[in-house]
């Protein structure tokens, strides 16, 4: 009787198990961590929004071996294009991939009016909606644009503006396409900002060339090569540092036209390193918006890591983004090999990535892109295209700031309820769930959301209502009490020196008495 | 029978502390109604009370650990396990002690009339008003919101103002030295302050030192001598 029990039990444990195991998916192993940092500024773990889902190489994708390969760019018909320089001669060949990463062509050598064009060390190539391919020649100068048949006929080349406000070296590194067809392109060396062409490639204007910030030492530096030159003329500070604007190192235009564009390293305080321009070249990220105000003592925001390393040789080194179609701006580091990922206010979300050789981690990454909502990384070590895919988590958590960017705080309540029980330290979905419940007015439940988050803006709103609620609820015991309080001021006021008269004359009374007491 | 004898004596206890604090010429409380006169007596008459003002100087430190601590949330990062006691007192009551010793070493020098037990007292007497800042800033704190709270930041900076005219004042009367010779007496006594620190600082140094060489001699003759 007892061993039949126990047999059955045992099988019916062996079932549950199997069972279970069937049922329970077992979610992908992904071997970095993947953080986001609180008010503090403290490393905060959090599930990872990215999962490592392929890794593609040269021979995978039927093209050799990919070596030095420098950029790669998903089109508007979502195809792939990838650059990179082949063997000991490094020649230049421009991958075209569909969006299942089979090979459609390969160009190697353009042509240009009927002769052989061979470009010489490309570092950026984009594809505007219609086809047509623009690549930035960075040692030939110029920025060509190819026909749309993908035959690598040359049909236009951009070359040094004729202008009075183009002086130097024309070395275009970098370049975006607007809806409207104008170009921006980044030039090594120009420092007063982005170059926009128009559709027809004439030279426009230089726009977003960062604020030069001073600091103290600058101005008396300043101030002394003032009074240098008035002493010893006006060629005769040559040796004195210049003061320029930090050079951008990488752009990328959304479908609103939108520019945003990055500082590779975070040399001055107060300069953004992340750019999202407007048209007048105005930075229009909120400085001031949530995230890390406590260890962010500046008006510029900080990205990247927080944690600074001894060295900036050992700090983050941004040299590629790019924008996903709900607007969140993914950043790459090339250094430390991590991408970080910002929602469309700036808050970071998600870190991942590292420097390794296991899936997920690059060893010398140098361009990244949006394929919908994955992210392709290009490794230029191991000629390697990393696909990340998002995450559930990730998928829930992009949805819910997507409805809470767009004010639809009740829609985003479920999802962030939903990321609440995969992550409790979510903050922004602490600011979201706040929002909801103050816009219901339940100013308790608010105000403990908004204290979790650390957010003192949301949480004065908030608390001012919630006092104004707590009053009008207790207003008959609070003015009761303190119409009687006053009642017995008036009547202390006239009756208190004769009750104390009159203790005092009972005391003198009975005196003796108490003194006895006392005394035993 | 014992309630009654219980509040008997607490009653004269407490009547016999107000006479002996609160009813008498030392009474500090004096000091926020009549500073110059309250000064002068410390001084020429010798009203001040040690006791009163070490209790004074507890208190002061106390209000500025409850202000640190008890700070509603939306004037205050202060996570509690970032609260750092020392810190707090050090930019209290200790930074009024360093003070007083930093003064009285300078004008000891610099013909003032003044005994350390003085500059004690007066400081002490003077804090009540900062207090009673502290205190109230934290009650406000947590039933206001940043618009209104900037009254009582004002109100904080009178308070501060309205402290430094009076510890001018005491020092002036305590020293017997003219404005201009308490204005640079004042500045001198920071320097003064930040001397002592920087000594202090140094010297733990140095005993952080001597304690390891000596450490490092006994390890070296344990092992030597004993193994």
């Amino acid at each position: 009787m007892k061993k039949k029990l126990i047999k059955a039990v045992a099988v019916a444990m062996t079932v549950a198990v199997l069972v279970s195991m069937l049922i329970i998916p077992s979610s992908a192993y992904v071997a970095f961590n993947t953080y986001n940092y609180n008010y503090y500024g403290e490393v905060v773990e959090t599930p990872s929004g990215y999962s490592p889902a392929e890794v593609y190489y040269g021979e995978d994708l039927g093209v050799g071996e990919l070596t030095n390969a420098v950029d790669i760019y998903v089109s508007p018909q979502n195809e792939i294009y990838i650059l990179d320089y082949y063997g000991s001669e490094s020649e230049v060949r421009l991958h075209i991939f569909d969006s299942n990463f089979k090979l459609i062509k390969t160009l190697t050598t353009l042509s240009a009016n009927g002769h052989d064009y061979y470009m010489n060390l490309p570092e950026g190539v984009v594809v505007d909606k219609d086809g047509y391919i623009y690549i930035c020649d960075t040692g030939n100068r110029q920025v060509l644009k190819l026909d749309k048949d993908k035959s690598g006929k040359i049909i236009q080349t951009i070359g040094a503006p004729d202008s009075d406000l183009f002086t130097g070296d024309f070395k275009p590194t970098k370049i975006a396409i607007a809806k409207n067809m104008s170009l921006y392109v980044i030039c090594s060396g120009a420092l007063d900002g982005i170059m926009e062409f128009d559709s027809n490639g004439s030279f426009l204007r230089y726009f977003g060339a960062p604020d030069v910030q001073l600091s103290l030492s600058d101005l008396v530096t300043l101030a002394w090569r003032k009074v240098y030159r008035s002493l010893l003329g006006k060629d005769a500070d040559d040796t004195f540092i210049t003061f320029v604007p930090t050079e951008f190192e990488n752009l990328v235009v959304d479908e609103y036209g939108f520019v945003y564009a990055v500082i590779a390293a975070a040399g001055e305080e107060n300069t953004d390193q992340l750019m999202k321009m407007n048209f007048l070249g105005n930075n229009i990220l909120d400085p001031t918006a949530k995230s890390t105000q406590k260890v962010n003592t500046t008006l510029s925001r900080t990205y990247g890591d927080l944690v600074r390393r001894a060295t900036k040789t050992q700090g983050n080194i941004f040299t590629d983004l790019c924008v996903d179609e709900d607007g969140f701006i993914t950043l790459m580091d090339s250094n430390l090999s991590k991408i970080f990922e910002y929602d469309p206010e700036g808050n970071l979300t998600f870190v991942y990535g590292g420097k390794g050789k296991q899936e997920g981690f690059f060893q010398s990454p140098t361009a990244i892109a949006k394929l919908g909502k994955k992210t392709l990384v290009l490794d230029g070590y191991f000629g390697s295209v990393t696909v990340f895919d998002l995450t559930d988590y990730g998928t829930i958590l992009h949805e819910a700031i997507v409805l809470y960017d767009q004010g639809l705080y009740t829609d985003a309540a479920d999802y962030w309820v939903e990321v609440l029980k995969s992550n409790a330290n979510c903050e922004l979905a602490h600011i979201g769930l706040g929002k909801v419940y103050y816009q219901y007015g339940d100013y308790e439940s608010a105000l403990n959301h908004f204290k979790i988050a650390n957010d003192r803006m949301n949480y004065q709103d908030a608390f001012s209502l919630y006092r104004e609620s707590v009053i009008s609820d207790h207003f008959n015991l609070i003015m009761t009490s303190l119409v009687v309080l006053i009642l017995l001021l008036i009547l202390w006021r006239i009756f208190g020196k004769k009750i104390i008269a009159a203790i005092k004359e009972k005391k003198q009374g009975g005196g003796d008495h108490d003194d006895a007491e006392i005394m035993e | 029978m014992t309630m009654q004898k219980l509040w008997s004596n607490l009653y004269i206890f407490l009547k016999a502390f107000y006479a002996r604090f609160l009813e008498g010429k030392k009474n500090p409380f004096l000091m926020i109604n009549h500073p110059v006169e309250t000064m002068e007596d410390l001084k020429y008459k010798k009203n001040g009370s040690t006791i009163y003002a070490t209790l004074l100087l507890i208190a002061f430190s106390v209000s500025a650990i409850i202000q640190e601590v008890a700070t509603g949330f939306i004037f205050s990062t202060l996570r509690i396990k970032d609260f750092n006691i020392l810190i707090v007192l050090c930019t209290s009551g200790l930074l009024v002690l360093l003070f007083v010793v930093g003064n009285w070493s300078l004008c000891t020098l610099l013909n003032g009339e003044g005994r350390m037990v003085d500059i004690y007292i007066m400081i002490c007497y003077n804090l009540t008003p900062l207090i009673g800042y502290n205190i109230i800033s934290t009650i406000f704190s947590r039933f206001l919101v940043e618009d209104e709270y900037t009254f009582v930041t004002i109100a904080g900076v009178c308070v501060q103002i309205w402290f430094i005219i009076l510890m001018f004042y005491g020092l002036m009367v305590i020293h017997n030295y003219t404005f201009w010779g308490t204005f640079l007496n004042a500045i001198a006594s920071l320097v003064a302050m930040a001397v002592i620190f920087f000594l202090m600082f140094l010297f733990v140094v140095l005993m952080q030192q001597l304690y390891v060489f000596i450490l490092t001699i006994y390890t070296e003759c344990r092992m030597r001598l004993l193994s």
